[in-house]
């Protein structure tokens, strides 16, 4: 999985979580830089886990059922019903970098805290990229075995994100059994930890979606996250 | 039943477990998000029906059904655990009548992890997390449990956390087992040989993996922990790989296979098998047919030839000196293991001080230059006068643990410094020390056996250290004797034949070498030595110290105790290992020498690359600006150290280190360099500033303050790289700052200042729901002392929410906490 992984990782994206705007970066710095990508993403034990499950939707109510119909979980986010408007399933998905690398930035801070800013930088980018990589793999027929039928995909949204509610990350956790299955928990205030781990829900259907909404799924007029730098005037 | 007639029990022969309780639960219809244990009180028939099947399948222990039933998850744990443990009798009554089956059956108490993660992984404390396996423990003694099982750790923290609880609360066998993924470690990075080496000497009966996958997949582990403990292993494998069909865990057993898998289990010398998630009475049937098979075949040529393999792993167990950190386990006697000694405030003035201003980063960061210098185990010693020893030795093991992975040694003549390190360990540790003086062997070896320690002895006693080989030898004999007599294993006994000074005991010095030789050959255990002590008063102490250490490794010392960053020890000891063939083919030797020619180079062209960014003109104080301004970490402590032949520590400070680094603080404002370059900076002073320390604690001037500032993440939020960023930057402006950690209660905040008299206040949280926890702790904080300033951060902070939560000040970043700092602290 790394070897593909390493593909989905984007250096400018790892520049901009370190502020990076359009400094001339020494050729020492480039290469800190690109000896800690390479470190971080030694370090990593990227894993995922996912379900499909039917949903129903009626903004902004979701209904998640199990394959008989029984339901299972009710969600309420009209921002969720927007971006996933159409779906008849949900992917719920998990995926976690491990411990060994947060453990790792720990140590960092106390010796090099340089490498561990950027090693920081580095493992958020790829968590981020862990995410995309399975995004697209919900098309490979071995994870996916409906895909040649449900074969368009909403953005991805996770808990927190407009206005669902971040304690759907619990309801993530129990669903998948993350705990047992990856080593994710969830805190009492629904952190996750590691703290490298993401849960998301993406929508699939027959049909495109056709969402006005931002990739984060929110306008910015009502997301709460101020220094934000995709936010508009 | 006691524990020695369980471990009796079990030598009998294999026994059988029982197979999965939640996966039947969810196949009889257990809603999704719903805790199997409080079907105890909503549908105790299932439960009973559950363990019934496994009964009438040959299960010999059943676990009742109190794997979550903590009092963190319920108020009711108590009624729960009763209705668990009693049901699990009803079900054994009703089997006995509807059987008339009358072997041994017994109930065990099934404690699974808390749900909440242990600190420093999260947020719960030990002790915390005691208390609650404690209580659990008193309802299912009380309920009648035979026998206590914790499984699916895969924290070894946790798992020694419960099992303390349990064996410290109850005579009941305690089990032990952990769930692995194939690589052969946890998802928090423990491995089967730490585990297993950390776990045996607790007290436990018997330990083992159970869950994650398969017997198939299993069996490599087995294989390991077979090879490194000689406890009884008990496994509980899932039913095999799952499918998801449907979205729901469908496992489809080649039944052929897992019976042959079985037999393998047994072959290699298991104890008890039964089966986790996904099992049933049929794999309990299959797992019943391949202990009689076993037990009527063990014997036999034919079998003995199938199974060759799995019964040589059982021959391959050794009991070896072994210390553990979670991670790594390090054996002592097999080829020479350094122990390195810096930690030890004797004759080291700057780390007393650490100690006493609790500035345990700095201690930190010797560990882990001393394990980057080639040390394999640290010794750990924080006695100074006037601290409390054990809580300070316990933040101190617990501050190593969370970013070093070789194991620790304890090191302390204070009983509960001695105590608190080793209870607060995730390992297995090394206690030093004991002598032969009665007092403190019975006041030290009691620990040592409960924590399943390894331990050093001196060879000394109430008449002081013999000068005669055979006189210390003596001691050493009495000191084996007594602890094995205690019941640690003679595996655990390391001793310290003492090193003394050859320019005050030159006769004796050989006497030492002599003792070192008895004791491997005639008692049979493992030496330390602290090296060093040899050479003290002598002039080229190097040349002494090299030459006796090589004379010590040739007379049997295993693990010497020397300053890691000693080259030409470390020099010496890669010598012996090639002359006395253990470094087979040179090949670390060789290694090692063109690694360092290596470096040698690196640091040429660093040095090269420093000089071409100054010229000669550069006055040293220009050079040093330019070095920290350019981030040169080496270059910023020689220059440093060539100032201080003519400037004042603190000239130094106030007139090139602060204006340098706010220089490119500005320029990260105008956003010429991002955060790495300004973080590189800070960073580049950290060793000046430690040279410019050592130098005013010599000239006995007060210690460089620019003022004191805690810095917290809230409570309840665990993001902390903003906060770590804050530190390290303010750090090096020359502030002393508290760094209380993530998900800080308010309390802890309001207790900080006022112990240290703490006007200015750092609080950093990343989520919109942890903002609240910032407002109570402004609040708490207002409300103690109305001087103290708070300057808040964090994604969802910005200057107006500042305000709102009655916060003074808002910092978007490093830069503008240090203007606010200097506003507030130095007007």
């Amino acid at each position: 999985m790394k070897d593909k992984l390493k593909s989905y990782v984007s250096p400018k994206e790892i520049l901009r979580y370190l502020q990076h705007k359009d400094q001339v970066i020494p050729v020492e710095m480039q290469a800190l830089l690109d000896e800690v990508l390479a470190e971080t993403i030694e370090t990593i034990k990227p894993k995922y886990s996912l379900k499909r499950l039917p949903v129903h939707l009626n903004s902004p109510l979701i209904s998640v059922t199990s394959e008989s119909g029984l339901l299972l979980y009710q969600l309420s986010s009209s921002d969720l019903c927007e971006v996933t408007n159409g779906s008849e399933y949900f992917f719920f998905v998990a995926a976690t970098l491990g411990y060994e690398v947060v453990r790792k930035i720990n140590a960092l801070m106390h010796l090099a805290p340089t490498k561990a800013i950027i090693m920081d930088a580095c493992a958020s980018v790829i968590a981020d990229a862990l995410c995309d990589f399975v995004q697209d793999e919900l098309r490979n027929p071995h994870l996916n075995v409906d895909i040649e039928t449900y074969n368009y995909f909403s953005q991805r949204y996770s808990p927190g994100y407009g206005n669902l509610e971040i304690k759907t990350q619990k309801m993530i956790s129990d669903l998948l059994n993350t705990e047992k299955t990856l080593g994710v928990h969830v805190t009492d205030h629904y952190q996750l930890q590691p703290e490298k781990s993401v849960f998301f829900i993406i929508g699939t259907a027959k049909e495109p979606f056709r969402s006005k909404l931002k990739t984060c799924g929110s306008d910015c007029s009502g997301c709460l996250l101020k220094n934000c730098p995709y936010r508009e005037a | 039943m006691t524990k020695n007639e369980f471990e009796k029990w079990l030598h009998e022969q294999p026994r059988l477990m029982d197979g999965a309780m939640g996966s039947a639960l969810f196949e009889k219809g257990l809603p999704l998000g719903v805790y199997p244990e409080s079907y105890n009180l909503i549908q105790p028939q299932w439960i009973k029906e559950i363990h019934k099947a496994h009964l009438n399948s040959g299960s010999e222990i059943i676990t009742a059904n109190t794997f979550g039933a903590n009092p963190l998850k319920f108020d009711n744990y108590v009624e729960i655990v009763k209705a668990a443990v009693d049901i699990a009798h009803q079900a054994i009554e009703e089997y006995r009548e509807e059987s008339d089956a009358t072997r041994e059956i017994y109930v065990a108490l099934d404690l699974g992890p808390l749900g909440t993660l242990l600190s420093p992984l999260g947020t719960l404390s030990f002790d915390e997390a005691y208390e609650a396996y404690k209580k659990v423990v008193h309802a299912g003694v009380k309920a009648g449990c035979d026998l206590i099982l914790l499984e699916t750790f895969t924290d070894l923290y946790e798992a020694k956390c419960g099992v303390l609880a349990a064996v410290e609360n109850s005579e009941l066998p305690v089990i032990c087992t952990m769930s692995f993924e194939s690589t052969g470690r946890t998802f928090f990075g423990a491995d089967i040989e730490s585990m297993a080496t950390t776990l045996e000497g607790l007290g436990i009966s018997a330990l083992g993996f159970n869950c994650s996958f398969g017997s198939r997949e299993m069996l490599p582990l087995v294989e390991k922990l077979v090879k490194v403990t000689a406890k009884p292993i008990f496994l509980q494998p899932n039913a095999g790989m799952p499918q998801i069909i449907q979205s729901i865990a469908v496992y489809d057993t080649d039944f052929d296979e897992y019976y042959e898998n079985a037999l393998r289990f047994l072959a290699s010398g298991v104890s008890a098998i039964g089966g986790c998630c996904g099992t049933t009475g049929e794999h309990i049937i299959k797992l019943k047919e391949a202990i009689k098979y076993y037990m009527d075949h063990s014997e036999n040529a034919d079998f003995i030839s199938k199974y060759s393999a799995e019964i040589s792993w059982r021959k391959a167990y050794l009991p070896k000196t072994r210390v553990a950190s979670f991670s790594e386990t390090v054996t002592i006697g097999d080829v020479p293991v350094i122990i390195g000694e810096r930690l030890n405030p004797t004759g080291k003035k700057r780390l007393r001080e650490a100690l006493k201003n609790e500035e345990y980063d700095y201690l930190l960061r010797e560990g882990l230059l001393q394990i980057e210098q080639g040390a394999a185990i640290l010794d750990v010693n924080v006695g100074v006068p006037g601290i409390d020893e054990p809580l300070v030795m316990k933040e101190v093991i617990k501050g190593l643990q969370a970013i070093i992975n070789a194991p620790l040694q304890i090191d302390s003549s204070n009983t509960d410094a001695i105590e608190a390190g080793a209870r607060y360990y995730n390992g297995k540790p090394l206690i030093n020390s004991v002598s032969g003086k009665l007092s403190v062997l019975e006041a030290i070896l009691p620990i040592v056996k409960k924590y399943g320690a390894c331990v050093i002895g001196l060879t000394l006693d109430d008449e002081g250290i013999p000068s005669s080989a055979d006189g210390r030898f003596e001691i050493a004999q009495k000191i084996v004797k007594t602890a094995v007599a205690y019941g640690i294993p003679k595996e655990n006994i390391i001793i310290d034949c003492l090193a003394l000074t050859a320019s005050a005991q030159q006769a004796e010095v050989f006497e030492t070498l002599k003792t070192i030789e008895r004791v491997k050959k005639e008692l049979g255990v493992c030496t330390a030595l602290g090296v060093s002590n040899v050479s003290f008063g002598l002039p080229a102490r190097e040349v002494i110290n090299q030459t006796f250490l090589t004379m010590a490794l040739y007379a049997g010392l295993d693990a010497p105790i020397i300053n890691p960053a000693h080259e030409p020890m470390k020099a010496a000891i890669a010598a012996y290992e090639v002359l006395s063939n253990k470094d087979q083919g040179s090949e670390r030797y060789i290694n090692r020498f063109n690694l360092q020619q290596l470096e040698s180079k690196n640091i040429q062209n660093e040095l090269s690359a420093e000089v071409k960014l100054t010229t000669k003109e550069h006055t040293s104080s220009e050079k040093l600006s330019q070095a920290i301004q350019s981030g040169r970490k080496v270059a910023t402590k020689d220059l440093t150290r060539e100032l201080l032949s003519r400037m004042e520590p603190l000239a130094i400070v106030d007139e090139i280190i602060i204006p340098s680094l706010n220089t490119v603080g500005k320029k990260y404002e105008e956003g010429i360099l991002f955060l790495p370059q300004l973080i590189q900076s800070a960073e580049s002073v950290q060793g000046a500033f430690e040279l410019l320390k050592d130098e005013i604690s010599k000239q006995g001037k007060a210690p460089i303050d620019r003022g004191k500032i805690v810095l917290a993440t809230v409570h309840h939020d665990i993001h902390d790289i903003g906060k770590n960023i804050l530190k390290v930057v303010l750090e090096n402006y020359g502030y002393k700052i508290y760094d209380l950690g993530k998900d800080v209660p308010p309390a802890k905040i309001v207790d900080a200042c006022t112990k240290n008299g703490i006007k200015l206040v750092g609080l950093s949280a990343l989520m919109t729901t942890t903002v609240a926890s910032m407002t109570e702790t402004i609040k708490q904080l207002k409300a103690v002392d109305g001087d103290i300033i708070t300057v808040v951060g964090g994604a969802v902070l910005s200057a107006e929410t500042a305000l709102e939560i009655g916060a003074d000040y808002y910092a978007k970043d490093a830069s503008e906490m240090i203007k606010i700092a200097e506003s507030v602290l130095e007007g």
